[in-house]
C-alpha cells in the first residue's frame, strides 16, 4: 500500500459511494528570478469533493518554498508566523519526479469541500533559480455522497 | 506465546495475530506512507479534524565560529493555539559553494526537548546531541550540490509520534561539530528545518490523557518519547566534545549510556555510512546488551550491516524487531577500524522510545 488509510480517511470515504481518481496539475509561473515570489496559485475548483493525498514537483530544487493554506474552509497548513515567516521547503511536502519515490504522501489526507482550493504560496530558489515548474495534486474524487457525505463538522460519529 | 503477554517486543493478541507494541511497522522510511502508531492513532482518534502541519524555522549561522562555544544555536518553537502530533522531519542543508566538507549534514547535531517535561531527547554523554539526520531527511542544495542534492528519504519518520499539547513549546538546540583534521576550517550552519505533523483540532473536548497500546496497556499521552543515544566512535584526542576518532588498526568499546526505565530500540544510524567517508564496510563491529546473559552476537559484521545512513532510503536501519533494552541495561559496542583511513567524527546513534513515564 503506498498511501495510508488512517482512521480519519477511512472515516470520510465511508460516506461516499463512489471514489475516483484525480490528477491535479498547476503550473508554477516562474521566471528564473531569484527569490521570486510569483501570485499565489490555486488547485482547480471540481464540483465534487475530493481527498487529496500526497503531491510531486517537476523540477529539482528543494530550496524552492512553498506555503499552502486551504480556502473555505480555511486552514493553515504552515505553523510558523514569525515577522518573517520562514516557509518550508518544496521537498518537506512534495516529491521530486526524478526520484524512487517521486509521490510523496502527505502527512494526513487533506478534505476539501467542492468548489474549495488549496491555495499554494512559491518562492524561487537563491541557487539556480528555475523557469516554469509544475506542481501535481494525487488525490481522489469523492462521488456519491452518502446523507449529505463528510464535512469538517462531523468528526467520527 | 501466551495471549496477550509481552516476552520480548511481539505480543500475541485474543484474536491470534501477533503485533509489535509500538506497530506492525518499523522504521525511518516516510515515502512508503506515513501511517501512524497505535499510540499516535489512539491519540489522533479522538480529534474529529486534522490538518497536514508544517513548521519551519531558519537555522542560518552566517559566521560559524572555529571555537566550540560559538557554534550552538537554540530555537524555542512558538505556543500553537491546537494540539499538533508531531511524526517526522526535514532538513534542507544548502551547500556553500566551495565547500570541502563532502557531508556537512553529518556533523550537525541536535537535541530537543518539550518545555512542560524537561526531558532531552539525547541522552546525557559527552556529546549529550544527535546527528540531525537521524532524525530528519536531509537534502542538500540544488542540481548542481555535489554531494547527494536530494536524499532518498526527503523526510524520516521518527520512532514515535509526538504529541505537542497546545500553548506548549519545543526547544531545540543544535550544536555544529568542528573538523579535527582540518584546524581553522570554519563549519557552515546552513538550516532550514521541516518539523511535520498534524494539527489536531477538536474544540468541545479537552485533550486526550491516556491511550490504549495494541497489547492492552493504557499509558499515559506524553510517555512514549523519541529516544536517541549517541556515542562517538573512536577516543577523544582534546577536552574538546566534537574531537574523536579511531585510527587505523584501533578497536574501542563503548558503551550507551543506561537509561532508568526500558527503552525500546527502533533501529541505528551512523553519519559515516554515505558512501564519502572512508570505507564504512572495513570498519567491523559488535553490539550486545551486555545485562542480558542471552544477548550476545557470534561474529564482527560490517558497519552498513548493522547501521543506516542519510544516503539510504530508510536512514535509521531497523532492526529486526524492536528490541526492550531494560532499565539500567547498557548497550555495548564495539568498532575495529580495518581501513587504512582514520574515521574522525564518526559516530553511532541508537533511535528508539523511552517509556520512563509508563
Amino acid at each position: 500500500m503506498y498511501y495510508a488509510f488512517t482512521k480519519y480517511v477511512l472515516q470520510i470515504l465511508d460516506r461516499y459511494m463512489t471514489h475516483l481518481e484525480l490528477i491535479d496539475t498547476i503550473p508554477l509561473a516562474f521566471t528564473g528570478l531569484v527569490q521570486e515570489k510569483p501570485a499565489p496559485v490555486f488547485t482547480n475548483q471540481i464540483s465534487e469533493d475530493a481527498l487529496y493525498f500526497g503531491a510531486t514537483v517537476d523540477f529539482f530544487n528543494p530550496e524552492i518554498l512553498v506555503r499552502i493554506r486551504s480556502i473555505s474552509p480555511q486552514y493553515e497548513w504552515m505553523a510558523n508566523d514569525d515577522p518573517l515567516p520562514q516557509d518550508t521547503p518544496v521537498t518537506a511536502v512534495a516529491g521530486i519526479f526524478n526520484q524512487v519515490s517521486p509521490i510523496m504522501p502527505l502527512v494526513q489526507p487533506f478534505f476539501i469541500k467542492n468548489q474549495g482550493r488549496l491555495q499554494m504560496q512559491f518562492t524561487n530558489a537563491t541557487n539556480n533559480p528555475i523557469t516554469g515548474g509544475r506542481w501535481t495534486w494525487r488525490a481522489l474524487r469523492l462521488s456519491n455522497p452518502i446523507n449529505g457525505g463528510w464535512d469538517y463538522s462531523m468528526g467520527f460519529n | 506465546m501466551a495471549d496477550g503477554i509481552t516476552l520480548w517486543g511481539l505480543t500475541k493478541m485474543p484474536a491470534g495475530e501477533y503485533v509489535i507494541q509500538t506497530g506492525n511497522y518499523i522504521g525511518s522510511v516516510w515515502q512508503a506512507s506515513p501511517e501512524l502508531t497505535p499510540y499516535g492513532q489512539g491519540i489522533a482518534d479522538n480529534y474529529p479534524t486534522q490538518i497536514p502541519w508544517y513548521l519551519s524555522f531558519n537555522v542560518t549561522e552566517a559566521g560559524t565560529d572555529t571555537l566550540e562555544a560559538r557554534r550552538n544555536r537554540t530555537i524555542v518553537t512558538r505556543p500553537l493555539l491546537y494540539d499538533v502530533l508531531i511524526l517526522g522531519a526535514h532538513a534542507l542543508v544548502p551547500l556553500p559553494a566551495n565547500s570541502i566538507v563532502p557531508n556537512p549534514q553529518a556533523f550537525i547535531y541536535l537535541n530537543i526537548s518539550h518545555n512542560e517535561t524537561g526531558i532531552p531527547w539525547a541522552t546525557p554523554n559527552r556529546i549529550g546531541h544527535f546527528p540531525v539526520p537521524a532524525i530528519a531527511g536531509i537534502d542538500t542544495g540544488g542540481p548542481t550540490s555535489a554531494s547527494i542534492a536530494v536524499a532518498a528519504n526527503s523526510v524520516v519518520r521518527w520512532p514515535e509520534a509526538f504529541f505537542l499539547p497546545a500553548h506548549s513549546r519545543l526547544k531545540l538546540e543544535f550544536f555544529v561539530f568542528g573538523r579535527a583534521d582540518l584546524p581553522g576550517f570554519v563549519v557552515p550552519l546552513r538550516l532550514i528545518f521541516t518539523l511535520l505533523g498534524v494539527k489536531l483540532v477538536n474544540l468541545s473536548a479537552p485533550a486526550p490523557q491516556f491511550v490504549t497500546m495494541p497489547n492492552g496497556a493504557i499509558v499515559p499521552v506524553g510517555s512514549r518519547l523519541p529516544w536517541y543515544s549517541t556515542v562517538p566512535i573512536g577516543v577523544f584526542k582534546s577536552n574538546l566534545r566534537s574531537d574523536f576518532q579511531i585510527d587505523p588498526g584501533k578497536q574501542t568499546i563503548q558503551y550507551f549510556p543506561p537509561q532508568f526505565c526500558d527503552v525500546e530500540i527502533h533501529g541505528i544510524y551512523s553519519n559515516f555510512i554515505n558512501g564519502v567517508l572512508p570505507q564504512a564496510e572495513k570498519l567491523s563491529l559488535k553490539l550486545v546488551d551486555v545485562d542480558s546473559e542471552t544477548a550476545w552476537e557470534p561474529s564482527q559484521s560490517p558497519t552498513p550491516a548493522v547501521f543506516g545512513g542519510e544516503h539510504q532510503a530508510n536512514p535509521v536501519m531497523p532492526l529486526t524487531l524492536p528490541h526492550i533494552l531494560k532499565g539500567r541495561h547498557r548497550m555495548q559496542l564495539m568498532i575495529q577500524n580495518n581501513s587504512p583511513d582514520p574515521v574522525v567524527g564518526g559516530s553511532v546513534t541508537l533511535v528508539g522510545v523511552r517509556q520512563c513515564e509508563y
